[in-house]
């Protein structure tokens, strides 16, 4: 594929899965109007979901998913030695996701609990940087689509990219909704960066923020309101741990 | 005719979740065909503890990023007949 008469850098692609729902992946495969010019601009070597092709051989390696058990750590740390770029894909990924609510359990007695005799080796889960170094990070369960393009378009061709700083309150209002808190419903909109184009309360549910926060978020003001909307402090804080994107960060 | 096969997929494509599978004949008799998952737990059960009942069918929706759909809808059904509630069409 030339471009302006000029043949391109094709690089390999490397996609590897992590404990996750896998549905990070499927989102690189789901938007077909432009998925085979995406397979054009870049060479997949090694994408278990999506083909049997299996090289070792690649210069950028996606991780999706949270690390949670010792072969994921040694697995991890061989393909950070083969790639040039490690980007960790999806909010997993980037700071454990969902997966980190188990952190707070007692390994043993949940094991027990659920798989009696049969315990399941696990360790707590940590996000693929708590591990690894990562060179780029791209959040969202699942990932923006559009956001990965721009990302794979800017790795190869150099075009500008940058994660906006802005929260998802911006591009919410640019598509004209009416803010869920002033319909009684709970929404980390504005202290969640954007850049997802705000699906969730775009679609009537507030934000989960998968995102992680926005730039310098103010925290202090987003608790007053919520408190002033009578959400309770455990709310709040269940809402802000879902994905353990806002770290230590809670209602005071 | 009497095969000897020996099938040993490690990492099956295509799917959600990770599989191996074990296939061993000999002189055309099966003798071991397994099916082994190997993915990491993740603890569902254990996550859904404590948590708010609105919660639930977001939390559940995570378990696969292919069937997401079915999973939160089963959470939400798991909800309602929970509180006993009819939700009228």
């Amino acid at each position: 594929m030339k471009y302006l008469g000029i043949e391109p850098k094709k690089p390999k692609i490397a996609v590897f899965d992590f404990t996750s729902c896998e549905g990070c992946q499927l989102q690189l495969v789901n938007k077909e109007e432009t998925l085979a010019d995406f397979l054009n601009a870049v060479e997949v070597v090694n994408f278990r979901e999506a083909s049997s092709a299996r090289s070792d051989d690649y210069d950028i390696a996606i991780i999706e998913g949270a690390i949670s058990r010792n072969d994921e750590v040694k697995r991890l740390t061989a393909i950070r030695e083969k790639a040039k770029v490690l980007v960790a894909l999806g909010t997993c990924a980037c700071f454990g996701g969902i997966n980190k609510l188990k952190n707070e359990f007692d390994m043993k007695d949940i094991n027990k609990d659920i798989y009696g005799k049969d315990p399941k080796e696990t360790l707590w889960v940590r996000s693929v940087s708590d591990v690894v170094k990562v060179d780029l990070e791209i959040p969202g369960c699942p990932v923006s689509k559009i956001e990965v393009e721009s990302i794979v378009q800017h790795l190869i061709w150099d075009t500008p990219f940058s994660f906006p700083v802005y929260p998802v309150c911006v591009e919410c209002k640019q598509r004209f909704t009416s803010c869920l808190m002033e319909k009684g419903q709970l929404c980390l909109g504005p202290i969640t960066r954007g850049g997802c184009n705000a699906p969730c309360s775009v679609g009537g549910t507030g934000c989960w923020g998968c995102r992680g926060p926005a730039k310098d978020p103010n925290y202090e003001s987003f608790f007053a309101i919520t408190a002033e909307k009578g959400f309770s402090k455990t709310e709040v804080n269940e809402r802000m741990g879902f994905y353990s994107a806002f770290q230590e960060v809670h209602v005071p | 005719m009497k095969i000897n096969l020996n099938v040993d997929v490690h990492h099956l494509t295509r799917v959600e979740g990770h599989g191996n599978i074990k296939v061993k004949v000999e002189n055309g008799e099966v003798k071991d065909a397994r099916w082994d998952v190997i993915e990491t737990p993740r603890f569902f059960e254990a996550m859904l503890r404590n948590k708010h009942y609105t919660t639930a069918g977001i939390l559940a929706a995570r378990i696969c990023g292919i069937c997401s759909i079915s999973h939160c809808l089963c959470s939400i059904t798991a909800t309602e007949q929970a509180f006993d509630v009819t939700v009228p069409e």
